[in-house]
């Protein structure tokens, strides 16, 4: 597809690059020379200085031939005004981001009003992310897919786990009814696609897909669940804060928010009124004690400052709270630190960027392109998690997985029928109007089909 | 440094030079001449490139001292294989010849060591510009077009190969636009052959030329030159194509998107256009004494003037012999070169416009410090970094001239000689002026010369920097 993408910033650049290696012709606009000269070294991408909400430069862009527009610059006015322009000027889509609360609340309005398409908010992602995390409290990770229906969860076996020293197929055997497919485990930084003969060790971080109520059940079994999460302590009250207080607050849990601004602290006690609101720092060791950090469930961190934001986890994590969740702003700390110590980690660009190209995958399917609705990638993008819609008749359809030869380094991990998720087997098959959830090492898969080795 | 990804890259870059020579084989079985260099050559350059591919990548990222370093490494090892069919069927029997011709084919200079081609066989005359046509447009810009490696870092190599002070994207990928570049590229010479032919120019020949033309090489199949042929129509459709290919091929892209305003208010192309036109007439008044009437000095200055700024070095008649207003006027010309983004040579007619724009800029700046006075070209205000560099690269562009012109005195020749031998090379036109003039050839010189004038070819296409980075220790030190 053709795509204009205005804002070189870091969420413009992490879509620019996931776009483009999907093979869409992406035009990035941005009026800082720096970022634009950034953005063609770094990716395969056309880049143009200048005013993404100026007409001549759109026109410049190429929009009246583009299929979609995505503003991410810093302002969310320039955002809706860019998709406004570049909707008369003849764009067929629109995506902008909206961070303002205010403005987001009047979602509808700017989709039916402005005509803009899909309107996302990194930090409502991220604030989404982080609550499906405090949901399942023993996984590092949750993604979700087919609207809900089925998550892959991310977790590591402890020492002395019943999964430890287990070969893959007495799996099924020891734990009965409540069997998952083990889609991917991370050993030494290496993903591999597990067979049968596999056996799981201590420390491996292991990945699993199927429906939330499969996984908590069978996570009972595992003897891997932890208590659910009832009270939990916020550092820093950013936009994520406020939109996951939110949440939390309204799924009754009590949440404690940490501010060192005062008067910002104020701002936040009207917005969520049952939340506790301290104003203090929250880096200093001395407060967080105080303020019962080792009684808490679970502790997230979210300031503007990733360097405060590692170092507060490390200590939660010390003090031996049960989920610790981190958000880093940029990439660069992630290899940095041992991430067994910071727990969790999210970051608003990357779920921004994952919102923004499955809504475009969406579109690419909807014209048949390809199959796929929604991606994630794992383990530093060495691994995905593919969501396949099979909506036209395909060759590996309606015959049963045991006949089929799916590629080495590829497994299906769950197919969702009607509401039901399915754990396949042998004699299962694939459907028209199934979705099919699959784990692959191989990057570039477009269609259902690819997944099979003939 | 990534090794590993360097060495895929000159894998490929073998396996293109194999099948490039195939051609050539093909054209000796017609002729009934021995394809015995020819085959060993292919062999030898596939052999290197298996051998290079069996170092798999670890990692697929390339950066910019990655991208230099194999685009020059690309071109040595590509014309120190290239030689070997002129060495190995004894043409051109010592290796510094057939290394220095062979560089000169590549870099499209088209200067030559052999006193007279046409005692050469057809494959090697026709391996000859095919050397010529590949590196014209670039040789990593084809690999790009058809076989890619990874796609996000690819720019550096593309940085690094296409010639002019920024490398513009004008479609978002990569391989489109090598591909579409390759179109327009095989697109006119396809047209130059048929209308070669159409003016009575033997199909070879036609061929040979067409491939030395686009590529603005110079390379031609006869002693001559295309003075060989004698006939107006040739030299004005050669003349006109040369400057054609000349021009920014960015302008042939808007044309393509139909966006024909944008493509005809190119200021680079606008200027090339217009010192190509001052120095036609100009030159055609200075030597009117010797070919009597104005038609006739019309047409040779057109074809010099043509030949010379956009670096082919094709001659019609010995230039030679003109006057010193029009000799020295085609020196000029010679420096300037032809414009950005073309497979033309030179300092670049873009480089000329800010370098003058740039000095515009500090004398305004001198009368009112206060003032500001921004560098603009083609509507837009360019970078002061790029300003700077164009600036940089013309002093050292000198600098190499001058250093080079030295090392040919050593062997006996007077300035003009020397200084036209080293602008010829590094501006990758051929032919200079005096001892290595359009009538006489290389050979005369040491093997010194010859070497230290083939790596001034090479600093030439490649734009200086690539080359230099490969001297320096730093490039290889594996710590810090």
């Amino acid at each position: 597809m053709e795509i204009v993408l205005v804002g070189a910033g870091r969420v413009g650049h992490a879509i620019a690059v996931r776009l483009a290696e999907e093979g869409h012709n992406i035009t990035v606009v941005d009026n800082d020379e720096e970022r634009v000269e950034y953005a063609t070294s770094y990716s395969d991408v056309m880049a143009m200085s200048g005013n993404g909400s100026d007409y001549t430069v759109l026109i410049n862009a190429g929009i009246n031939k583009a299929d979609l527009i995505i503003a991410v610059t810093s302002d969310d006015a320039v955002n809706m005004l860019c998709c406004l322009t570049a909707k008369k000027l003849g764009v067929k889509k629109a995506v902008a981001r909206v961070r303002t609360m205010e403005y987001f609340r009047q979602m509808v309005f700017l989709k039916d009003e402005l005509g803009l398409s899909l309107v996302f908010n990194p930090e409502k992602e991220t604030a989404s992310e982080i609550s499906r995390i405090l949901r399942f409290p023993s996984a590092a990770k949750v993604d979700s897919f087919a609207k809900g229906r089925a998550e892959m969860v991310e977790f590591t076996i402890a020492e002395g786990s019943p999964l430890a020293n287990l070969p893959l197929h007495m799996l099924s055997k020891k734990l009965g009814a409540h069997r998952l497919l083990i889609c991917a485990v991370e050993r030494d930084d290496e993903v591999t696609i597990p067979k049968g003969d596999y056996i799981l060790r201590a420390d491996d971080i292991v990945h699993v897909v199927a429906s939330p109520g499969q996984i908590s059940s069978a996570f009972k079994v595992w003897g891997i669940f932890k208590r659910s999460v009832k009270n939990v302590i916020i550092l820093g009250g950013s936009r994520s804060a406020l939109y996951l207080g939110t949440e939390l607050v309204a799924a009754g849990i009590r949440v404690k928010i940490i501010e060192l601004d005062e008067s910002h602290c104020k701002a936040i006690k009207e917005i969520i009124p049952k939340a506790d609101v301290i104003y203090g720092d929250g880096t200093n060791p001395q407060l967080l004690l105080e303020e019962g950090l080792e009684t808490a469930d679970a502790f997230v961190t979210l300031t503007g400052n990733d360097q405060d934001n590692i170092i507060t986890s490390m200590f939660a994590n010390r003090r031996g709270v049960g989920t610790v969740i981190t958000k880093l702003n940029d990439e660069q700390f992630r290899g940095m630190v041992d991430l067994h110590e910071i727990g969790s980690v999210v970051s608003p660009k990357n779920a921004a960027a994952e919102a923004v190209s499955n809504y475009v995958r969406a579109i690419a399917n909807s014209l048949a392109i390809s199959d796929i609705l929604a991606l994630h990638k794992f383990s530093n993008g060495d691994a995905e998690a593919l969501e396949f819609s099979i909506m036209h008749s395909a060759d590996h359809i309606d015959v049963p997985l045991k006949l089929l030869k799916i590629r080495q380094d590829a497994m299906i991990g769950a197919i969702i029928r009607g509401d039901d998720c399915i754990i396949p087997g042998g004699e299962d098959k694939v459907m028209l109007g199934d979705t099919v959830i699959a784990v692959t090492t191989r990057s570039g898969i477009q269609k259902f089909d690819d997944l099979f080795e003939d | 440094m990534n090794h590993r990804i360097i060495a895929q890259v000159l894998s490929r870059v073998m396996f293109l030079q194999a099948a490039l020579m195939l051609p050539c084989i093909l054209v000796a079985f017609h002729y009934r001449e021995s394809a015995f260099a020819l085959a060993i050559s292919l062999l030898v350059a596939l052999a290197f490139g298996a051998f290079l591919s069996l170092f798999k990548p670890k990692r697929t990222d390339l950066y910019a001292r990655d991208g230099f370093v194999s685009v020059s490494l690309s071109w040595i090892l590509m014309s120190v294989v290239g030689a070997l069919p002129f060495v190995i069927s004894g043409a051109i029997p010592s290796f510094f010849d057939a290394f220095f011709e062979t560089v000169s084919g590549f870099t499209t200079t088209g200067s030559s060591i052999i006193p007279n081609v046409e005692h050469i066989d057809k494959s090697l005359l026709l391996w000859r510009s095919t050397t010529q046509w590949i590196g014209g447009m670039g040789v990593l810009v084809f690999i790009m077009a058809v076989l890619p490696l990874s796609d996000h870092c690819s720019i550096h190599l593309m940085r690094a190969e296409v010639p002019g002070p920024v490398f513009g994207k004008v479609v978002p990928k990569m391989r489109t636009q090598s591909a579409i570049s390759y179109l327009i590229y095989i697109g006119l010479t396809v047209l130059l052959i048929i209308m070669l032919v159409l003016g009575k120019m033997p199909f070879f020949d036609a061929v040979n030329h067409a491939l030395t033309t686009a590529s603005t090489g110079g390379y031609s199949t006869k002693a001559l030159s295309v003075g060989h042929f004698n006939s107006a129509y040739i030299e004005i459709v050669i003349g006109v194509f040369m400057l054609l290919f000349g021009a920014n091929f960015s302008i042939y892209f808007l044309m393509l998107m139909r966006k024909f305003k944008a493509a005809f208010t190119n200021t680079e192309v606008l200027t090339y256009i217009g010192l190509a036109g001052f120095a036609w007439i100009t030159i055609a008044i200075n030597i009117q004494r010797l070919y009597g009437d104005f038609a006739t000095s019309l047409r040779h200055s057109f074809f010099q003037v043509s030949s010379l700024m956009t670096s082919t070095g094709f001659s019609s008649v010995n230039f030679d012999v003109w006057p010193a207003y029009s000799k020295w006027m085609l020196i000029i010309l010679m420096f300037i070169g032809a414009c950005s983004s073309s497979t033309g040579g030179g300092i670049k007619v873009s480089r000329m416009i800010m370098i003058v724009k740039g000095i515009r800029q500090e004398i305004l700046k001198m009368l009112n410090p206060r003032s500001t006075v921004p560098v603009r070209v083609n509507g837009y205000t360019i970078d002061k970094q790029t300003v700077h560099s164009a600036f940089v690269f013309f002093a050292i562009y000198l600098i190499v001239t001058f250093v080079a012109a030295t090392f040919v005195t050593i062997d006996g020749f007077d300035a003009e000689t020397s200084l036209s031998a080293a602008v010829a090379c590094i501006s990758n036109i051929g032919p200079g002026l005096g001892a290595v003039g359009p009538a006489v050839n290389f050979s005369g010189l040491s093997d010194l010369s010859k070497l230290i004038l083939s790596f001034t070819m090479l600093i030439g296409r490649l734009e200086i920097f690539p080359v230099f980075i490969l001297f320096l220790p730093r490039t290889w030190r594996k710590s810090l």
